[in-house]
């Protein structure tokens, strides 16, 4: 008995020492793979150079209106969980940015490669690094996708052009707008977008007489602003991107603009989603275009390491393989592998009129970084001047984030402000509390300020009184020269006015009738905003309504200053 | 149990505790000492800076030698390849920024120092020898000695040859040789300052002016090459001078060549690759390296639907693509060693004959352009010469001639 006591009890401990055994492998083996995945994973912590060293992150900054096709194709990038030779995973993170805004985000070292929408700008990436550091940052740089700016236009208007037998240039449509005031266009923001740039190089070039050779004197003559100002009255607005002059096809249809600035791509992608028509014809002006050649570039930041150089050579092999080309066609840009075919059938370039894979047959001379820079500056005193109203509602649901948030968003609007433009500013809640009437911002900034820090959040929405107030400010300005507008925002139903919606709509269509055109942005605050009263608002008067949060208010501002 | 037992599995314990301290040890510590010494223990990394123009050929060739496993005194060996224009990589020499030890010894060295000098290249493929010498220049002032020997087993050789050559899209070369007969310089020159552009040369108004295809000189060793080629036919003489390059009617003239061309941003560097994928669009023809267009030819075709012709100027632009051994002490005797295998991997028929797939011309004289469905046969009717039968070649500017043209360019063109 008392032998097999021992003996059970020596089983036990043997079982228990065993167990330890075991669970020090189990250890062991965890903290090894352990310590293996956080390495892939870039989740240690090591210090100072030894972390630079081993930072897997790359981060590329590319133009917003080509994020449905690169996204994706990061995303399909770091699925495949690629290694380098020393172990190292290598991920992409992607990041929208405005090319106009990248120069700030490269000489801050966040980037380790742009894919702005054109070379232009890499040049002037290049200059303002210069003038902060030394050396050149561009590196290396590929191209995996292109496509040519064009004048985009619904077929009959087109055909009214003399489409497609005849020459179709820049100076047909400048002319157009400066002598048919029903004729409407557009094109994107000069500072932000490479096709909005084109279209002001394009303007300055027939404002100095030539096609080539514009040089800083040409472009400042009095006669070429003169002319490029009239040409630039004739916008109806401006804005942010490609994509929203898109978005804002395929919601209005014909509506819209008779024409408008934007990449073949663009067209493609619309007549994509409208093979019913009616159809957009992509224009190549007779002068010559730009290409928007979407280059690929490395920055060559001073702490470059060769894992980022690595994961962006692994990233240039997978977007130039023949699957993701395929991708690239789809999407409706000129692949950069010149193997593939644009005119087999089943290719838009193959199957419809609409575009051509044989233009453009020449394109505008793009001048020195120094003479963009000075067209660029000039664009701002000679395009189109606004008059904007700010419309804001502070009552008692706006207390608290949204109100801070909305105050932090105002101010940055009017920072964004390029100068020369008049400003309002209409507060609303039971009723409207403040209404600062329009003047040049650079005389009435302090006050727009004032009232912005001291609006308090309190009672019901007024939404269509205060709306209703900015119109009759801005149609009694009787002011055509300027591009009239406002900018709406709030974040509850309409509660509380005294005018109806059906009073403001015909305010707004007799004000169209007498030649006094308003614009309305709205911006539709957090998710218990009137959405479909706004979206009524601005339909009539050819606006935009957009949706925004504590997160985004800010941002949404500064892009709708862009319009300006 | 006994206390025996019970010190065996203590042991037992110990040990898989040590065993898992050190694993987690090395696993953290492994990749630093990797990057502080340049090289893994089990391999010998061979980092090279290659020009654009024979990149392709150069990273096909690394991959493939890597793949093979080849070794050195039984170490394997590895290529990285760093695509760098010959400019830039030598502005990176000129500035130094590779971070030369200087007069520091390898043991004197911070983290960071030893971080950098893992970075430093072994070798150096830039476009021609010029750049070599160059660059050599720079560092007998910085150093006092040569850091790219030109003679000995770790000499500069050249891997691959290529030339410029006229590439003209077929429609434009037509017009141009039936209005002058021939083309050259003086002929593009001609065809650039027509105010009328095309319909005066006898072409479609839907072309426009006539536009030149020249690279950046600032970004691609090719734009500064056609600046020379260009002085050379000016001066008709293969041999150009500070003097010839600052004249101010030779400026003027070139002044009037270099505004043909669309793109004076600077932001694309401008190959032949950009002429394939935009077309006679941004030019109708330049002068270009012979490899970089007929590469292209096959897409130039399918995607604007004409070839382009080829027309070989009188005084012809080598390129020579030297294999050029870093003599520094920032690279240990074992890469330069592991480095020359790679030289003679390129230099091996195999890896030459797929240079001659790629457009180049071969060094290893066993090998030939027309040897089999080449892109050299396959274009001859366009113009193609198997073999240039030119007596001159345009001779290597020095220093002060491309820094004028540079500086030139500079102010004159990009800065206007």
């Amino acid at each position: 008995m008392n032998r097999r006591h021992k003996s059970s009890w020596r089983v036990v401990i043997a079982a228990v020492l065993l167990a330890l055994v075991a669970l020090c492998l189990v250890l062991t083996g965890g903290l090894y793979w352990f310590a293996r995945w956080t390495q892939n994973n870039g989740a240690s912590q090591p210090t100072g150079i030894e972390q630079k060293v081993h930072a897997g992150t790359f981060t590329l900054a590319y133009s917003p209106e080509k994020s449905a096709l690169l996204q994706p194709l990061i995303d399909a990038f770091n699925r495949k969980k690629l290694h380098s030779d020393d172990g190292k995973l290598l991920q992409i993170s992607g990041v929208a940015v405005a090319p106009g805004k990248m120069s700030a985000g490269i000489l801050a070292g966040s980037w380790q490669a742009v894919s702005p929408d054109s070379s232009l700008w890499l040049g002037i990436f290049d200059r303002d690094w210069q003038e902060k550091k030394k050396g050149r940052i561009v590196g290396e740089s590929f191209r995996y996708a292109v496509t040519p700016v064009v004048l985009a236009m619904w077929e009959d208007v087109a055909r009214g052009f003399g489409w497609p037998d005849q020459a179709i240039g820049w100076q047909t449509v400048q002319h157009r707008a400066t002598t048919d005031a029903n004729f409407r266009w557009g094109h994107p923001n000069s500072s932000q977008d490479a096709s909005g740039m084109l279209a002001t190089l394009a303007e300055f070039y027939a404002g100095a007489g030539i096609t080539r050779g514009l040089t800083k004197a040409q472009a400042t003559t009095p006669d070429t602003l003169a002319y490029v100002a009239k040409i630039e009255h004739s916008i109806t607005y401006y804005g942010e991107g490609e994509n929203v002059l898109l978005q804002q096809a395929l919601e209005r249809g014909p509506n819209f603009l008779d024409a408008f600035v934007t990449s073949e791509q663009m067209v493609i992608a619309y007549n994509h989603q409208r093979p019913q028509g009616p159809h957009l014809v992509a224009v190549y002006p007779a002068e010559g275009t730009l290409w928007l050649d979407h280059p690929l570039a490395l920055l060559e930041q001073p702490d470059l390491t060769d894992n980022q150089r690595r994961t962006f050579q692994a990233f240039k092999a997978f977007l130039i393989a023949p699957e993701n080309q395929k991708r690239v066609l789809a999407a409706g840009y000129r692949p950069a592998d010149l193997s593939i075919s644009l005119t087999t059938q089943g290719t838009p370039w193959g199957q419809a009129q609409w575009v051509d894979a044989r233009q453009p047959q020449t394109t505008l001379q793009i001048p020195s970084p120094a003479v963009i820079e000075v067209v660029r500056n000039a664009w701002f005193y000679t395009k189109r001047q606004s008059n904007i109203f700010l419309v804001v509602d502070s009552s008692g649901s706006m207390k608290g984030e949204k109100m801070t948030h909305t105050k932090a968003a105002l101010r940055s609007f009017l920072d964004q402000m390029p100068p020369g433009q008049q400003v309002g500013f209409v507060q609303f809640a039971n009723r409207v509390i403040t209404v600062e009437p329009l003047a040049p911002l650079q005389t009435n900034k302090s006050v727009l300020l004032t009232d912005i820090d001291t609006m308090e959040a309190t009672g019901k929405t007024a939404l269509l009184d205060g709306v209703d107030v900015a119109l009759g400010r801005l149609q009694r300005q009787t002011d055509t020269d300027r591009i009239n507008a406002m900018v709406v925002m709030t974040d509850g139903k309409e509660n509380n006015s005294q005018t109806s919606l059906r009073t403001l709509l015909a305010h707004i269509r007799k004000g169209e009738k007498d030649g006094h055109k308003v614009i309305i942005f709205a911006v539709a605050f957090g998710d218990d905003a009137d959405f479909d009263t706004l979206r009524q608002i601005t339909d009539a008067t050819g606006g935009q309504v957009r949706e925004g949060n504590t997160k985004t208010i800010e941002e949404l501002y500064q892009i709708l200053s862009t319009y300006f | 149990m006994n206390r025996t037992r019970l010190l065996f599995f203590a042991i037992i314990f110990a040990a898989l505790v040590v065993i898992a301290g050190s694993l987690l040890w090395r696993q953290t510590k492994a990749p630093a000492t990797t990057l502080q010494t340049g090289q893994k223990r089990d391999r010998i990394d061979v980092r090279v800076l290659t020009s654009l123009a024979v990149e392709p050929w150069v990273r096909g060739a690394a991959e493939q030698f890597n793949r093979e496993n080849h070794k050195l005194d039984g170490v394997p060996v590895h290529v990285q390849v760093i695509a760098m224009d010959g400019l830039t990589a030598l502005g990176k020499w000129d500035r130094d920024a590779f971070g030369t030890l200087g007069d520091k010894d390898r043991s004197q060295l911070t983290e960071p120092e030893k971080t950098q000098l893992a970075q430093f290249p072994t070798v150096w493929i830039p476009d021609s020898r010029y750049l070599v010498e160059l660059a050599n220049a720079t560092y007998k002032t910085r150093l006092g000695r040569d850091v790219f020997l030109t003679d000995g087993e770790y000499r500069a050789r050249p891997i691959a040859l290529s030339l410029f050559v006229w590439g003209i899209y077929e429609s434009r070369a037509k017009v141009l040789l039936a209005h002058y007969g021939k083309l050259d310089w003086q002929v593009i020159h001609d065809a650039a300052t027509k105010k009328g552009g095309w319909p005066e040369l006898g072409g479609e108004a839907a072309w426009g002016y006539f536009k030149l295809v020249v690279p950046n000189p600032l970004r691609n060793v090719g734009g500064l090459a056609a600046m020379v080629a260009a002085a050379g036919e000016y001066y008709n003489r293969p041999n150009i001078s500070v003097a010839d390059v600052t004249k101010p009617a030779f400026q003027k003239w070139l002044s009037d060549i270099m505004h043909s061309v669309t793109d004076l941003g600077g932001g694309s560097s401008y190959t032949a690759e950009d002429f394939a994928l935009f077309g006679y669009s941004i030019g109708d023809g330049g002068q270009l390296l012979e490899s970089d267009l007929l590469q292209n030819m096959d897409g130039i075709k399918s995607r604007w639907g004409e070839p382009l012709r080829f027309i070989y100027p009188p005084y012809v632009t080598w390129f020579d693509f030297p294999f050029t051994v870093w003599m520094g002490p920032e690279t240990t005797a074992q890469e330069k060693n592991a480095a020359l295998l790679f030289e003679q991997y390129l230099l091996s028929e195999p890896v030459q004959k797929l240079a001659v797939a790629q457009g180049l011309r071969p060094i290893n004289p066993k090998i030939s352009v027309t040897d089999g469905n080449t892109l050299f046969t396959r274009w001859q009717a366009q113009g193609v010469l198997p073999i240039v039968k030119r007596a001159d070649a345009m001779r290597f500017p020095n220093r002060d001639i491309l820094q004028s043209l540079l500086r030139w360019f500079q102010l004159n063109v990009e800065g206007q």
